[in-house]
């Protein structure tokens, strides 16, 4: 049996890996070529899980941006293979966390989709990436409860279009990543999509 | 035994209070609400159609819709088969989260549907979806309702049917069988291995229309600094009052 250690932060180099994901995002931006490990968390936390379906080759691992609004300074929290279950990463909760869900192939490490949201104390996430074809992708979800699986309200991916950071106010939740089926809530009131604002109904909006 | 007894009595209004009117055949609820029903074409700038969905009458000169149909329009204008011109029409009321906007159409010569009450609805009864899918002018399907979609919260957020419903639906009516409108046809599953599986947003949303839209935009007024007032704006008659038919 061999054992396959988790990638280290040494051994991740820069590549370019790009996939059309199913909600219409390119993926296409460069892995962090080298981080150091993440330190501890202290004071209330959550757990972030991490799966991925890649070829038996490929490896995979979880990156948390120290500066989550600019998208800078990555610490690896966890790494994975498919024959070895990552241990869960732990987060700061009540703040914005950015993280990347990366895929290393032939030593390469390319990033496919990057994620922020907002952590909330005592609660499970799950970063569930794949491959698909020459690129990946990850969603998110938020599993504390796992039989009602849901995006966490506030996740929004910031790598869209090329752009390897998008701002935060201009980040959208994908289309696909939160079903209106499961709905929300606002002020405390069912609504389909929580997020969805005017923007669109601004040609049509009278002062 | 007594205690049975005082309960009879009570019980047996309350029951005779929810029975429901009589159920009219499908053409019959055709023909109450269809007239209700209208076909929404929205245009950009340059006055070129963009889509079109689907609306339906609730107030005079009032019909509701999905925000979506409206999205990156500049024109509104609605219209029925047959009818040699659109009308124009007005954004009112929106509310982007619920996916539910208000037009307001000047002259509109169509009655306003009943307002039924998404939570008193049943799976298992019959639901029928008036619209204008793909452009084809007022298409009645038939289903049931199939279930019920709610939020984490345990409240309701779809009812789900299996009336058929397409690209253009959005937005038409889901009506039970005394014609009253139980919700917006709003989603439909398209992936390829789901069939009849669509979905409806509750008509009780549309009396919170106004007091919703006021309380956004008295939020944005008020992000945006102390000068920017919203003033309230009047709510869609609720179910049961003269405004609407029946």
């Amino acid at each position: 049996m061999t054992s396959v250690a988790p990638p280290t932060p040494t051994g991740l180099r820069t590549t370019l890996l790009c996939a059309l994901l199913p909600w219409g995002l390119a993926a296409c931006v460069q892995a962090p070529p080298a981080a150091l490990p993440a330190p501890p968390v202290t004071g209330p936390s959550a757990r972030l899980l991490l799966r991925a379906a890649v070829p038996a080759e490929d490896r995979f691992a979880l990156f948390r941006l120290d500066d989550a609004a600019a998208c800078k300074s990555p610490r690896l929290l966890v790494g994975g293979t498919p024959k070895q279950v990552a241990e869960p990463a732990v987060l700061a909760a009540g703040q914005l966390v950015t993280v990347d869900f990366v895929l290393i192939r032939g030593g390469k490490a390319g990033l496919c989709t990057r994620w922020s949201f907002t952590p909330q104390a005592g609660r499970s996430y799950l970063m569930q990436g794949a491959a698909v074809g020459a690129g990946c992708l990850a969603r998110l979800v938020d599993v504390t409860q796992p039989d009602r699986a849901q995006p966490p309200p506030d996740a929004v991916v910031r790598n869209v279009a090329g752009q390897p950071c998008v701002p935060m106010e201009q980040a959208r939740a994908p289309a696909g990543g939160h079903s209106p089926i499961q709905g929300g809530q606002q002020d405390g009131e069912a609504v389909l999509m929580p997020l969805a604002t005017p923007r669109d109904l601004e040609g049509l909006i009278r002062p | 035994m007594s205690r049975p007894s005082h309960f009879a009595l009570p019980a047996l209004m309350g029951l005779l209070t929810s029975l429901p009117a009589a159920a009219l055949t499908p053409a019959e609820v055709f023909a109450l609400v269809s007239p209700s029903v209208w076909r929404v074409q929205t245009l950009d700038a340059d006055r070129l159609p963009i889509g079109q969905g689907s609306a339906v009458v609730v107030g005079p000169g009032v019909l509701v819709t999905n925000c979506h149909v409206l999205a990156r329009a500049r024109h509104v204008q609605v219209r029925r088969d047959g009818q040699g011109t659109s009308l124009p029409a007005r954004l009112m009321l929106w509310d982007p989260p619920r996916d539910l906007c208000q037009l307001q159409v000047d002259n509109l010569p169509a009655p306003a549907v009943k307002l039924g009450v998404a939570a008193q609805a049943v799976v298992g009864q019959p639901a029928y979806a008036i619209g204008h899918p793909r452009g084809l002018d007022l298409t009645m399907s038939a289903g049931l309702v199939s279930s019920f979609r709610r939020n984490a919260a345990g409240q309701l957020v779809l009812l789900q049917t299996s009336a058929a419903v397409s690209g253009g639906s959005s937005g038409g009516g889901l009506f039970n069988e005394t014609g009253d409108l139980l919700g917006l046809t709003t989603l439909a599953s398209v992936t390829g291995d789901a069939q009849n599986l669509n979905f409806a947003i509750p008509a009780d949303w549309i009396a919170d229309l106004a007091r919703r839209h006021t309380a956004a935009r008295q939020k944005e007024a008020a992000a945006r600094g102390p000068a920017s007032a919203v003033p309230p704006v009047p709510a869609v008659p609720a179910p049961a009052t003269s405004a609407v038919r029946r």
